[in-house]
């Protein structure tokens, strides 16, 4: 029998670009900010080099992530009410409380590490950890709890959010860390042990193998359930989304660094585990974007599929705007990021002396 | 009393209080068998509620099935459904959406952030973002959708649709009362509601719907879909 469907009217998706970049940005903050935790909570001393290069980029990460939420927000200036009216059964609601607290609790924790408190520093680590998890997960809860729509509905998503999180927070620090040392560390003692890089990425193959492996879990569930659910998966497979789902999720951002990071000639150099942890942050982005804009692309009351509508907020902007959007951010994020570094070190232990006294480091 | 209620919904600022309206469930059954397809409950949903261009709050689902020469046009009326247990309630992170003891889901305007994620949550599609909606000085708009007209149902009226149907089709009413319009018909006749696996307990019941046209299904996408159509538009006016 031939369907066809003669009128419908479509409102178009309710989120755009921004919000897929949401998930992306919290996802490096949490994963960079539980790298920063591993020298000072789990008592891995090794790792103490990288933790404040990995706490300040999850600061900055976490504000960036929600400046694009109140871009996105048609009502910006009524934000608040997410604090005063809280609603249980909403994930976003769970998000607001939790990104201020997290927001609050790993700022005393990059205090406590920078004002040489190593006490207060793992007991705030321990406060934080579960936070910028939960604060992860949440994200995951926001698109797995939505049961219209056939691609986000699935208990896998806040694992699959929180492994991608945590492979691509790492798998920053490892960038940025090989960027530094390269291009703007002259001096040898400053710069950070090679072997430290190394063993991030072989947490980063494991990382990558669960994540892989929840991937085809979560495809292999949808191709055998129902109508909805195969519709779905085709789009990943065969649709518009296989080039991003196929190429760039798992080729780029899995299988790519997979063999970078383990083949023994190209491993123990900074030029393949820099490929590498690039390849990730792209394959995760890709990820974000395969779920959030493929899981509205398949319409829920119309046929064939729904066009992308540029939305930030509700006014229509354009692709170029929508990047130029981004791209302002990100050079706000790396001039911040950068100013943290040099400074913030420095202005803490002052002001920490003027409040507290002089303290031994 | 009427004049009140649709004060108390329309205020100037503040919480939301739940409007207590007439008791029962309030419902509406639409005999497909009688639609033919004109439109009419579209225009005057528009007329009725102020809906901006591009946007509708109800409109007809036209779909054809069958190859030459035997094909026929099927239509489905859409509107919100008034669920039951309806998840943009439990999605919204402020609390502007809320179901009335009535049964109509309703949006505060004055409370709506605008996060969309009720319409991202809606299994019907029933929701927009409404660019003619929201505070004076920073607003962009605000979520929005079919409200069985509840400010003629608070004052005693049938929705706007269910008046300008041509063939009466609409039946509406309410669901708990045994001898109500609505409960005879549905007590007759067999009725469908769209995706009811989802448990949402729509109350739009459909008479003889068939089930191709109800929810999204493998099909062909419309005759001459025009480019970009389902864009929002900047100033919420058309081309011409």
């Amino acid at each position: 029998m031939v369907y066809q469907e003669i009128y419908n009217v479509q409102h178009g998706m309710a989120f755009g670009a921004l919000m897929a970049a949401f998930p992306f940005m919290t996802g490096l903050s949490a994963g960079s900010f539980t790298l920063s935790t591993f020298a000072y909570v789990f008592g891995k001393k090794e790792y103490k080099a990288v933790s404040k290069y990995a706490v300040f980029m999850a600061l900055i990460l976490l504000g960036m992530a929600v400046s694009l939420l109140f871009i996105d927000m048609t009502q910006p200036s009524r934000s608040y009410f997410t604090m005063m009216l809280g609603n249980v059964t909403s994930m976003f609601s769970w998000s607001a409380f939790l990104v201020g607290g997290y927001m609050t609790a790993s700022a005393i924790y990059a205090y406590s590490i920078f004002s040489h408190r190593d006490g207060a520093a793992k007991m705030m680590g321990i406060i934080c950890i579960p936070l910028a998890l939960a604060v992860h997960a949440d994200t995951g809860f926001v698109f797995g709890l939505t049961k219209g729509m056939p691609i986000w509905h699935t208990s896998l998503m806040p694992f699959l959010f929180l492994i991608s999180a945590l492979t691509s927070g790492i798998a920053l620090i490892v960038f940025m860390v090989i960027t530094k040392d390269t291009l703007f560390t002259k001096k040898e003692s400053n710069k950070i042990d090679r072997n430290l890089v190394y063993s991030l990425g072989n947490m980063l193959i494991l990382l990558i193998a669960i994540e892989f492996f929840l991937d085809m879990s979560d495809v292999t569930t949808m191709i055998f359930a129902g109508a909805e659910e195969v519709e779905a998966v085709k789009l990943w497979l065969i649709g518009p989304f296989s080039f991003s789902f196929l190429v760039v999720q798992l080729g780029i951002g899995g299988i790519i660094p997979v063999l970078l990071l383990s083949l023994p000639n190209i491993s123990r150099t900074y030029v393949g585990q820099w490929i590498a942890a690039l390849f990730i942050i792209i394959g995760t982005l890709a990820m974000r974007l395969n779920v959030v804009l493929g899981g509205q692309t398949i319409p829920k009351t119309e046929a064939g599929i729904v066009p992308y509508t540029h939305l930030i907020g509700f006014v229509g902007y354009t692709v170029p705007q929508e990047i130029a959007v981004i791209v302002t951010l990100f050079i706000l994020g790396t001039g911040a990021y950068a100013f943290c570094i040099a400074y913030v070190p420095q202005i803490i232990e002052k002001v920490d002396a003027k409040l507290f006294g002089k303290r031994e480091a | 009393m009427a004049k009140e209620r649709i004060q108390r919904i329309n205020g100037e600022w503040g919480r939301p209080e739940i409007v207590h309206s007439n008791e029962g469930r309030l419902a509406m059954v639409i005999d497909l068998r009688r639609c033919i397809g004109c439109h009419s409950c579209s225009i005057a949903c528009k007329q009725e509620n102020q809906v901006p261009l591009t946007f509708f709050r109800s409109w007809v689902k036209q779909m054809e099935k069958g190859t030459y020469p035997l094909v026929s046009t099927f239509t489905l009326p859409r509107l919100c459904n008034q669920c039951e247990k309806p998840v943009c309630v439990t999605v919204c992170p402020v609390k502007a959406t809320f179901k009335r003891e009535d049964g109509i889901t309703l949006i505060d305007s004055r409370v709506c952030i605008g996060c969309k994620a009720c319409i991202a949550a809606c299994p019907y599609d029933a929701r927009f973002v409404n660019p003619e909606k929201g505070t004076k000085y920073f607003g962009r708009g605000t979520t929005d959708k079919c409200t069985f007209c509840a400010h003629r149902v608070d004052g005693g009226a049938k929705p706007a649709c269910v008046l300008a149907c041509p063939t009466k089709a609409r039946y509406f009413g309410d669901l708990e009362d045994p001898n109500s319009e609505v409960s005879r018909i549905i007590a007759k006749n067999p009725v469908q509601t769209i995706k009811p696996h989802l448990g949402t307990e729509p109350h739009v019941f459909y008479i003889d719907a068939s089930s191709e046209i109800m929810g999204r299904m493998e099909m062909k996408p419309r005759l001459g879909r025009i480019e970009g159509e389902g864009e929002s538009e900047e100033d919420g006016h058309g081309e011409e």
